[in-house]
């Protein structure tokens, strides 16, 4: 009886999506009936059931595949090949926060928010001139420039940035910035280098971070300093510089506690011995 | 018990699979996030130069006056002076007679006394005049060597530059990645290619490393690059 409802209607290609959306329909209503049905009539809805399934089961069908086709129609992936987007998105909450250093020492030579050799404490930028401190120069002398405390919240430093543009001759390759010592609470240098080394090395325009030697807490009253210079073949050529450390929030104030980026949580730190450890 | 029916049931298993798609993204939409490195991982140590070539490659100097005058920079130049603290170098063609190459100069690190290091590349920073007035000239380099150990470069002879510029969207391979412990140091040859008329460049030269052993921070984990088992070699007089 039931060859005529569910018999076979097979060709070379296996069961017919059709068929196969019949063939459910069919068992999901003889299911619904199964539970308000009697003794007997559950045992004849039983074994239509069984001819039902027995019959989704040689045309390949099963409820594990069903279940991942759905799961594809719901996550909008069915039917795209197996093609996967990615797009450049936010780290993430408190995480790799730029903190700027401020040129808080005053240099000749140097132009702040405040003027020729005069300090700042509210903007970063500088332009470096060292033929404005000595007449002639192209080069001039290292300066420290210092993050403010930041009392708010206790931050991880995971990197350090410099961005620089120069003025300078058109058929002059143009100036650079040397940095090094950078320091947190006068500790030790967390730059590899223990003398000057080109900040293009961390321009924020490399397609990757430069590395520290170590990623350690920045808590107030502590801040971080850099030594920075200006050294240039051409005098009369400056350099609009400014630098900031890459900090993830590990708790802030007002905000609460963030989740590190998996690069500064301890299972990232890991480390033995170190006369610092 | 319980969990070997939940991993057996397909209805369970498509609602996690649901999950984890709209988790990870809808429509197959990946995120992903430029990165740190990690702790001690793709640190640069800068080349010094050891050796200049006069009148053609030079260091630049901190607190330095154009010239002339001891310790300028045309003094300098002409001496071809070498400076341990600073890393930009300067290459002129001025003083060419024709078209071609300045003589080589050496750079050099500096003894890092306090970790042993892995080296993983090479990288070259340079700056261009904005308009050359002639041919733009090259800074080429060849035989990067650790300790005076066989040549990383792939290349016997003089590769330009762009081949290891930073800012490039990958790095550069080399033939090992050897280990850089004091007292050894790293060298590479550098040569300028241009004609007198070109505009001058200035460079710097860095290695990039991964930090094994650092005295004061401790021993770090290498990057994925860097661990044993991406370090597989068979065979090879140096193995």
């Amino acid at each position: 009886m039931y060859d005529d409802l569910y018999g076979e209607e097979e060709d070379e290609f296996g069961i017919s999506e059709n068929r196969v959306e019949r063939l459910l329909g069919r068992k999901r209503k003889l299911e619904a009936m199964m539970a308000v049905s009697g003794p007997g009539k559950q045992r004849r809805i039983a074994r239509r059931l069984k001819r039902i399934n027995s019959i989704l089961a040689r045309s390949g069908y099963s409820q594990a595949a069903a279940a991942g086709g759905m799961a594809a129609a719901a996550a909008g992936v069915e039917g795209i090949g197996g093609l996967q987007f990615q797009a450049q998105s936010p780290p993430g909450v408190g995480r790799l926060l730029r903190l700027p250093f401020y040129p808080t020492t005053a240099n000749a030579g140097v132009v702040s928010s405040g003027g020729l050799n005069v300090a700042s404490a509210t903007n970063p930028v500088i332009i470096t001139d060292p033929n404005a401190a000595v007449a002639g120069n192209c080069s001039g002398t290292p300066f420290t420039m210092r993050t403010p405390q930041i009392s708010w919240a206790t931050l991880r430093i995971v990197g350090f940035e410099t961005s620089h543009s120069s003025f300078k001759g058109i058929a002059n390759p143009g100036p650079t910035i040397l940095v090094e010592d950078l320091q947190i609470g006068g500790g030790a240098n967390l730059f590899t280098h223990e003398d000057g080394a080109d900040s293009f090395i961390y321009d924020a325009n490399q397609p990757e971070f430069c590395g520290l030697r170590d990623y350690p807490i920045l808590k107030s009253p502590n801040t971080a300093e850099v030594v920075v210079t200006h050294v240039g073949t051409v005098a009369a050529e400056t350099t609009t510089f400014s630098c900031a450390l890459l900090c993830e929030v590990l708790v802030d104030d007002n905000y609460g506690a963030h989740i590190p980026g998996p690069y500064s949580r301890a299972g990232a730190l890991v480390r033995q011995g170190g006369s610092f450890v | 018990m319980a969990r070997r029916r939940r991993q057996s049931n397909p209805y369970l298993q498509s609602a996690a699979a649901v999950d984890k798609a709209l988790v990870d993204g809808v429509g197959g939409l990946a995120f992903t996030a430029q990165s740190p490195p990690g702790v001690g991982r793709l640190i640069r140590i800068p080349f010094y130069l050891t050796t200049g070539v006069a009148n053609r490659i030079t260091s630049l100097q901190t607190n330095q006056a154009v010239g002339p005058g001891a310790g300028s920079f045309i003094n300098n130049l002409a001496a071809g002076a070498a400076n341990q603290t600073v890393p930009v170098c300067a290459i002129d063609f001025a003083g060419l007679a024709a078209a071609g190459a300045t003589g080589t100069a050496i750079m050099s690190t500096p003894q890092i006394s306090w970790a042993t290091l892995r080296i993983v590349a090479f990288e070259i920073q340079r700056q261009d005049a904005t308009l050359n007035p002639a041919s733009a000239g090259e800074v080429c380099v060849s035989d990067l060597q650790i300790g005076g150990g066989a040549n990383l470069f792939v290349h016997e002879d003089m590769a330009p530059s762009g081949i290891y510029l930073s800012g490039s969207s990958s790095f550069a391979g080399l033939r090992d990645y050897p280990i850089l412990k004091s007292p050894n140091t790293a060298s590479v040859s550098v040569q300028g290619l241009g004609a007198p008329a070109s505009a001058r460049i200035t460079f710097s030269a860095s290695l990039v490393c991964e930090i094994l052993v650092d005295d004061n921070y401790g021993a770090h984990i290498p990057g994925p690059y860097a661990r044993p088992g991406a370090l597989v070699r068979q065979g090879g007089s140096f193995v």
